[in-house]
């Protein structure tokens, strides 16, 4: 039976964990690697890593927790956060990252999403999209959501699986932060354009946001804000979620 | 232990060398060459196409002494594009090495790739069937899928658009369409099974 997966989502900044509310707003809290082994133990699915990687000294920070946090991890990591060369993405898969998760960059330069998917396979190419509701349609942004661009979410998801994306990781603006629920009807449209696996990301505040979710047809959720105040944890969901009759992976 | 994993620059072995570690067994990179002294078991692993596999393997002068390997019975665990390997041939004209008969087709599924967390229905009375005491969920990614021509290969199998065998096995040579590196405790008890009931 296949099953879903439930991935919390870690934000790194300078070998720190910090939360996200509305995108701009950052708060330091927790080391990343214990943290992550924390999630991998207690069920976690899968891990979202984002740091940013832009200077050589960011990178050497993120390759160093990457390394300490492979040892303990036995459950995929991606990681992303500004990646621009195909020089960070080799230095992050051999630090041990199973996938990398490309946003910005892809869309000023598609064919670097072309060159990781040649050199190491599209199945650890993650292309990350922001996008939010304008009138009739979904616009993609960058630049963790401060810059509009020219691209509309659907001619954006095609280019970018034409272009060699396995997989996306697709927030919707509009949700992200809120606690009230993911973006169903965006996450509808998206699926429609693209065949790869997408991992659905904003708006999850309760365990009924999450079985809504995939009893929507969703089948991979991120989760970030509604982990970081420590009330909710993974095994909580799990188990709520099987007393509901929604499969989930029950790793004892 | 000592594991020697089978280095030809398809795929990420850090996943691999800390379940190695986790297990308390020792990893050597497996780059050119015989197979490195004092080695207990062999993993071959990879990730993606069978096209460029068997011509990397021969470009590193490794086809040889894993054959070798094979013919002198070292227990060799087969993870993803590994388990192709021991077949015939794929499709779109790669070939594997041809130890066990039968094909590598495009997995019959309406999304592709098979991306995440499915179960393992195991056949009962192989070595590694004991080891749990209900389905267990590991962690797939690929495309493909083999098609053994003989089914008393098949050790465990997995529906996704199709049922596909998901494990296979054959004396010393067992072979894991998922990842059990990146399956949490499930999939160490996988690798565990197989060291038990297959190396020792």
């Amino acid at each position: 039976m296949y099953l879903p997966r439930i991935i919390p989502c870690l934000d790194v900044r300078h070998g720190r964990v910090v939360k996200g509310v509305k995108f701009l707003e950052l708060v330091d809290s927790g080391d990343p690697v214990e943290l992550a082994a924390h999630y991998a133990a207690t069920g976690a699915d899968e891990l979202v890593w984002l740091d940013i990687v832009a200077t050589v000294e960011d990178l050497q920070l993120a390759t160093d927790l990457i390394v300490k946090a492979r040892r303990r991890l036995d459950i995929p990591l991606t990681v992303g956060g500004g990646i621009r060369t195909i020089h960070q993405v080799e230095a992050l898969l051999t630090a041990g990252a199973d996938k990398v998760s490309i946003n910005s960059q892809a869309l000023a330069e598609p064919a670097l999403v072309a060159e990781v998917a040649r050199r190491f396979g599209s199945q650890c190419m993650v292309v990350a999209v922001d996008a939010r509701r304008e009138d009739d349609h979904w616009q993609v942004y960058r630049h963790g959501g401060r810059t509009r661009t020219d691209w509309e979410l659907g001619a954006w998801l095609r280019r970018a699986e034409a272009q060699g994306a396995g997989e996306f990781l697709l927030t919707s603006m509009d949700a992200d932060g809120t606690q009230q629920g993911y973006d169903l009807p965006m996450l509808a449209f998206a699926r429609q354009h693209v065949h790869r696996p997408l991992i659905a990301s904003g708006g999850a505040g309760s365990v009924d946001d999450l079985e809504q979710a995939l009893r929507h047809g969703e089948d991979a959720l991120l989760l970030a804000s509604i982990l970081h105040q420590g009330n909710t944890t993974i095994p909580g969901l799990k188990s709520e979620l099987s007393r509901r009759g929604v499969p989930v992976r029950w790793p004892i | 232990m000592q594991v020697a994993i089978v280095d030809y620059a398809m795929g990420n072995l850090g996943s691999l060398a800390a379940m190695a570690a986790r297990i308390g067994h020792t990893a050597v990179l497996w780059r050119q060459g015989g197979l490195p002294p004092g080695t207990d078991w062999v993993i071959l692993p990879g990730v993606g196409s069978l096209l460029n596999a068997v011509s990397e393997l021969r470009r590193r002068a490794l086809a040889g002494p894993l054959e070798q390997a094979y013919r002198d019975q070292v227990p060799i665990l087969g993870i993803c594009l590994g388990v192709q390997l021991f077949f015939e041939s794929g499709e779109e004209g790669g070939h594997g090495l041809g130890w066990l008969e039968g094909t590598v087709p495009k997995l019959a599924a309406p999304r592709t790739p098979h991306m995440g967390w499915n179960t393992v229905a195991l056949r009962p009375g192989t070595p590694l069937s004991d080891a749990f005491d209900r389905e267990p969920a590991f962690y797939f990614v690929h495309s493909y899928s083999v098609l053994p021509a003989d089914p008393t290969v098949i050790w465990g199998e997995t529906d996704y658009g199709q049922r596909f065998a998901s494990v296979i096995g054959r004396g010393a040579l067992v072979g894991a369409q998922f990842h059990p590196e990146l399956s949490g405790v499930e999939g160490r008890r996988f690798i565990e099974a197989f060291v038990r009931g297959v190396v020792a």
